[in-house]
This record gives structure tokens, C-alpha cells and sequence, in this order.
């Protein structure tokens, strides 16, 4: 979906109530750095988690290849989750339901207790206005690197915390990804309706979370598992599925903020079945990517296959890129051979 | 003496004495035979030694096998072995103006030297073996892969809690308050 056929297909009484909250700005005034930004970011995550809401939601991406956009059903009650309803569409008539954990809905708040540690680390936050959002009074707290320009915005319900509106933006102040409640209610539901859906639609990552012993040995292994990746990314989840030449390891790197997953398998890219990719050059070195978001990059180095699923700045997507191995190892006969008599060697001698 | 046999692998690892090398490089010089028995012994310490200078070899032991083979044999057939002391002082004794090793005199029974080449055919038989498994066992280089990338966009909502929101839901949908 385009831009601008995006507003349009929302529809007029749609756009009269969305842009205005999406296009209005709060005039600056707090002091950046100082504690009272966190502290409602810290009262944010509890009242996602410990109140009961619903509500209407305008959720919105924005690519290079165009946008996307939903309208979203939240009910929370708290204690026991929330479900998200995707309303139906032409191109997906049956919708979609999910749930999530007892966190809150995250795509509600964009963090959770534990990811906002990291944002609290990485970034300086204050208070810099008052808004209105849905009807209710909220006070705008901006997220920037030390002397950068803003990389999110949350706009917080003064009465009960809760964030009814956040955006994330590129180095250039460009909206990546924007949400907005434009209508939400608090306290016990009345509509039982989303209790009783099942939720089929909930993505579940695959495999177990890798426990300290194993990463050691995978990296014994020669996989990649860095603690850490360039702008403050921190690994916060490792998991592993399959076995042998179909084994995938998956981690997830967050800095509070942005969120990138590194996929690896064994083997060298073929180039030839990638649909929708287009070869490009990241500081010299080909890679495949689309211009979808999520951002998608994919290649191969060291005798792994690389693939980044990235809802980050560009400058942090190239540094990740760089970051990791690029090109295959020489294949000749002293490989072969050093390769050979080292695998005959663990036959002689597994231990 | 009619070969070198054992003494090319001394000679290659630069363990004979100095009178052991000039008269074990004077025999090369009329011994093709022996040329190509010693050719063979430095191809294979050389892929040795690139094999063993990499770090991810662990295969100590099995290159200790293999440059053992040409010394293994048996204690009782080593009559045609000239010891290191005694090649040594053969060259000192050698009569002024007699031809240089091997004399006439020296020269192998028929039936010995054909032992001889079996072992070493034998030898360099064993040492390709090894070999070409070594190569079998280094592999090609890594299958190609296709990465199943919306999969993985869908993993990645999973692992951050987002709504997955790309395609095929990539779509505008309408708003329906019901």
C-alpha cells in the first residue's frame, strides 16, 4: 500500500479524527536529560500492565517501498493479557486476533519493562509538552541520543499513564512507525466478544531461549553471537532451532528503541531465489535487501547465511551490516585438506 | 646399499649427518628411482606442514601416522638399510679412485629390491588413501541456502511482541466500529 492511498482508503471520518492527532505537535519546553521523562516512561509500562482498557487503534508504518496501516481492537485486562483485532479487509476478509502476555499490549506501549532499561541507557528522555490525544489530556515525552534530534516520542495519559500515542522516527525526523488511540476506555470490559476469541493468529517465536552454556558452545562452534551490536543493541534473546547443516539461530538485539533479529544458517546465499530483493552496496559491501518493513537484508560471509529483520535507524543498519562477516572462505585444496584432516582427526579422537 | 628406502625421509626431514646427505644426494644423482621416491616424501611434508601450521587441526596425530609409515617396518628386514654410523664410515673407507655408492658389489638381489618396491608402493598407496579421504572429508564448499525471510519477519514479531503487521496483513484495512 501507498501513501497517499493510504489516507484515502481510511476514509474520510477516519482522517478527520486521525490527523489531527498524528499531525499536531506539542511546543518544546522540557529539559532533555533530566528524570522526569523516565519516570513516566517507568509509569507508562506499569498502568499498560495493570489497568483494564479498550480501545481503537490507528497503527501505521512507513517504508521506502510505502506504508502500511491498521485499525486494531485492544481490550486489556489486567493480569491476564490483552487481545488485538485486526479489522476484516478485501484483502483479508477473516482479520486477524492475537494475545499477548500479561506485559500489556506491546504494540500499545512499544516497550516493556525490560526493554525500557535498555532505552533509559541508551537514550536521554524529557518531558517537552501537553497534547491531547483521543479526547484526554497527555504530556509528550521525547527520546533522543545525546545531541541528536528525537528518535521516538510518547505521548502519556496525565490521568492514568497509559501511552495513548508514540511515534519512532528516522535520523531525519521522518515517522517510521505511529500509533494512536482514537478512541479508548478505561476499567472492566463490556464487551465480552474479544474474551472468547482465540487468538490462532499469534505469531509464537519457534524454539527455546539458549541458556548461557550453550551460546558458548555454539560459538565454540564458529556461530556468531554477539553480546553486543554497533548504537547500544544488546542481545536480549538467543534461540535455536534444527540440527546439523538445518540448524537457525535467531537473536534479537534491542536498544530500548529499535529491535533487529539476526538469523543465521550454514551455507552460502543463493541469490538466484530471492524474491523481491534488490543488490545493493552498504559501505562497499554487496548485500540483498528490500525496502519493506520491517527492513529486510540478507547475504552470506564466513559460510553463514545472514538475514536481518531491522526496525532501526539506517546509519545502525549499516553499522550492523558491517559489523559481520562478508565473503566466502577459499574453497582450494589446502582448505580442503586442512578441513579434511581435521574432521578425520575428531573421528580418531571425538574428545 | 641399493636404495635409498628409509634414508629419503631422513633426507627430506634433514635428519642425515652431513657425509649421510653428500652421499645420499650423490646416489639421487643416478637413481631416478630414488628422485622420485624422495619427490614424493618432500609433496607430502609439505602438505603436511601447511595442514599442521592451521589453527583448527587437530589431527596431530593421524600426520605422526602418516610420517611414520616410511619407518615402520619391521626390525628383521632391514638388510638393504645402510645404519647412519656405518653409511658414515663406508664413505670414509671408500678406496681412492673407486666409484661411488652404490659399488657393484652392492648392487640388490632381484628378489629383495622387488620387496622393496612393494613396500613402497605400499607406503604411497596408504599415504593417498589417506589423502583423498582427507579431501572427501574437507568437503565441498557450503550448500547454497534460500533463506525463508518472511518466516523469519514473522520470528522476529514473536521475539519483540510486535503486531506483525507486515505482509500478506500488510494491507490498509477499514475501520469498523462495531
Amino acid at each position: 500500500m501507498r501513501r497517499a492511498p493510504l489516507w484515502l482508503a481510511v476514509g474520510g471520518c477516519s482522517a478527520a479524527l486521525l490527523v489531527p492527532a498524528l499531525a499536531s505537535h506539542p511546543s518544546p519546553g522540557g529539559r532533555i536529560g533530566d528524570d522526569t521523562g523516565s519516570a513516566l516512561l517507568e509509569r507508562a509500562a506499569d498502568a499498560a500492565e495493570q489497568l483494564d482498557y479498550q480501545g481503537t487503534q490507528f497503527v501505521a508504518f512507513w517504508a521506502e517501498s510505502g506504508s502500511t496501516s491498521a485499525i486494531v481492537e485492544v481490550s486489556h485486562v489486567a493480569g491476564e493479557g490483552s487481545v488485538m483485532r485486526l479489522e476484516p479487509t478485501p484483502q483479508n476478509p477473516a482479520g486477524a486476533v492475537f494475545r499477548s502476555g500479561g506485559a500489556g499490549a506491546p504494540e500499545v506501549v512499544g516497550f516493556d519493562p525490560a526493554t525500557l532499561g535498555l532505552l533509559t541507557r541508551n537514550y536521554e528522555t524529557a518531558l517537552t509538552g501537553a497534547d491531547t490525544v483521543a479526547g484526554r489530556a497527555v504530556d509528550v515525552v521525547a527520546v533522543r541520543r545525546r545531541g541528536d534530534s528525537p528518535v521516538a516520542r510518547f505521548w502519556l495519559d496525565r490521568e492514568t499513564g497509559l501511552v495513548l500515542r508514540r511515534e519512532v522516527l528516522d535520523g531525519d525526523g521522518r515517522t517510521l512507525r505511529a500509533s494512536a488511540f482514537i478512541r479508548v476506555t478505561f476499567g472492566p470490559t463490556l464487551n465480552t466478544t474479544m474474551d472468547r476469541e482465540t487468538a490462532a493468529d499469534t505469531p509464537r517465536a519457534s524454539g527455546s531461549p539458549l541458556d548461557i552454556a550453550t551460546v558458548a558452545d555454539l560459538r565454540d562452534d564458529g556461530w556468531r553471537l554477539p553480546d553486543g551490536l554497533p548504537d547500544g543493541l544488546e542481545l536480549f534473546d538467543a534461540r535455536m532451532t534444527g540440527e546439523d547443516d538445518q540448524s537457525l539461530l535467531h537473536l534479537t538485539y534491542s536498544d530500548g528503541v529499535s529491535t533487529l533479529s539476526l538469523f543465521q544458517q550454514r551455507g552460502r546465499l543463493d541469490t538466484d531465489s530471492l524474491d523481491g530483493f534488490r543488490r545493493i552496496r552498504v559501505g562497499g559491501t554487496p548485500v540483498y535487501a528490500s525496502t519493506t518493513f520491517p527492513r529486510r537484508v540478507v547475504w552470506s560471509g564466513g559460510g553463514q547465511v545472514f538475514t536481518l529483520v531491522a526496525e532501526c535507524q539506517q546509519d545502525t543498519l549499516e553499522g550492523v551490516i558491517d559489523a559481520l562477516p562478508h565473503g566466502e572462505p577459499s574453497r582450494g585444496i589446502r582448505s580442503r585438506l586442512r578441513d579434511g584432516f581435521g574432521r578425520v582427526g575428531s573421528w580418531l579422537n571425538p574428545f | 646399499m641399493s636404495h635409498l628406502d628409509d634414508w629419503a625421509a631422513s633426507l627430506v626431514d634433514s635428519e642425515l649427518s652431513p657425509a649421510e646427505r653428500d652421499r645420499a644426494l650423490a646416489h639421487l644423482a643416478g637413481c631416478a628411482e630414488c628422485r622420485a621416491a624422495v619427490d614424493v616424501q618432500r609433496r607430502i611434508k609439505a602438505e603436511l606442514a601447511a595442514t599442521a601450521g592451521q589453527p583448527m587441526t587437530p589431527s596431530a596425530d593421524l600426520t605422526a601416522r602418516l610420517l611414520a609409515i616410511p619407518t615402520s617396518r619391521p626390525e628383521g628386514d632391514r638388510t638393504d638399510v645402510v645404519p647412519a654410523s656405518r653409511a658414515a664410515s663406508a664413505v670414509t673407507r671408500r678406496p681412492r679412485g673407486s666409484r661411488p655408492w652404490p659399488s657393484r658389489g652392492t648392487r640388490p638381489v632381484p628378489a629383495r629390491r622387488s620387496s622393496t618396491r612393494r613396500r613402497a608402493m605400499s607406503g604411497l598407496t596408504v599415504l593417498g588413501a589417506a589423502l583423498t579421504v582427507a579431501v572427501i572429508a574437507g568437503g565441498e564448499a557450503p550448500g547454497r541456502v534460500t533463506p525463508p525471510v518472511s518466516r523469519y519477519v514473522v520470528e522476529h514479531t514473536a521475539t519483540t511482541t510486535q503486531l506483525p503487521l507486515q505482509d500478506p496483513v500488510a494491507n490498509v484495512v477499514l475501520i469498523s466500529n462495531r
